[in-house]
């Protein structure tokens, strides 16, 4: 077995925990909460 | 056992998911700090009882108005629980999921979906999440999603008789889609979520490198076929064997009676 495929669930564990870390450093959750206190027109479908 | 359990964790997703009761008394949606986490789950954030964000809502606003065009949080949590589960959510904790699996009890006669269908729920992922959103500055996916129509734009437009006059053609068009696919789930099991969702079209990515997946023991399986049949999207053995993109991992099979099939850590 090689060793990504021995160890992939770790990689993707350590990159998915990496991309979510830098996502709160970019201040995302704040983005998304600035959008979704807003109703979705588009979700309504009237927009 | 599982399946009486399997419900349990549906209903508690769905109470928890959508637990801002009095937005429905007033029609005003939730705009507290939760809404800054995603929810793993389908459900619509314009909901009036929603808590928390729809991760593929998110994705789509930052794919248009992010810094990089690119949703390192959603991403990163939705890659996090495919990690650890694969689809795990969507047969344990989705509202929507549990919303098809409680219309697929209407005692009607039952169809299976083509297998190729299944692949659709990519190229929806692909163009109406990340692309055309990006083009656009638009979120083509909520413009079109039934859950949002369920969930968010029934309820709005009757508790809020201002927002009424707004709703044309498009609002029928939303009709038009979400009456398709309530109809759908009555003859077929979790069509929305094996031909459209992308969020199971991103989890399913998952399915077969996750850390807890499902084991079936060689030695023990007789091919009897129990598995196969209880499986409601279908899967063969071979399938279910190598965790297949197509499992949403409701465990039914496990029910097997040589103890053949388990779902644990890899």
């Amino acid at each position: 077995m090689s060793f990504f495929k021995k160890y992939r669930a770790l990689f993707l564990l350590i990159l998915s925990l990496a991309s979510f870390c830098a996502g709160i450093m970019l201040e995302e959750p704040a983005m998304i909460l600035s959008h979704a206190i807003r109703i979705c027109l588009g979700c309504i479908g009237i927009g | 056992m599982v399946e009486r359990l399997r419900q349990l964790s549906q209903i508690f997703a769905t109470v928890v998911s959508n637990a801002y009761l009095k937005g429905f008394a007033t029609g005003v949606i939730y705009q507290g700090n939760l809404k800054q986490v995603c929810n793993p789950g389908f459900n619509c954030y314009s909901c009036p009882s929603a808590l928390f964000s729809c991760p593929i809502g998110a994705i789509q606003f930052m794919a248009a108005y992010g810094s990089y065009h690119v949703s390192f949080y959603a991403l990163g949590f939705l890659s996090l629980i495919g990690t650890i589960g694969g689809r795990i959510v969507c047969g344990w904790g989705c509202p929507f999921g549990f919303v098809q699996d409680l219309l697929y009890k209407v005692k009607l006669p039952k169809r299976d979906i083509p297998k190729w269908l299944e692949n659709f729920k990519y190229l929806l992922l692909v163009l109406l999440v990340f692309i055309i959103p990006y083009v656009t500055l638009e979120p083509w996916f909520c413009k079109l999603c039934p859950t949002g129509t369920l969930e968010a734009g029934i309820p709005l437009l009757s508790l809020n008789p201002m927002l009424r006059p707004s709703a044309g053609w498009f609002f029928m068009l939303k009709m038009a889609i979400l009456l398709f696919f309530l109809a759908w789930m009555m003859v077929a099991a979790r069509p929305f979520c094996r031909t459209a969702c992308p969020l199971g079209a991103i989890y399913s990515l998952f399915n077969p490198v996750s850390i807890f997946r499902i084991r079936v023991d060689e030695e023990k399986c007789t091919r009897c076929d129990i598995c196969s049949r209880e499986c409601p999207v279908s899967l063969d053995l071979d399938e279910i064997k190598r965790n297949a993109r197509g499992c949403v991992r409701c465990l039914r099979c496990t029910v097997c009676p040589h103890g053949a099939i388990t779902f644990g850590r890899t």
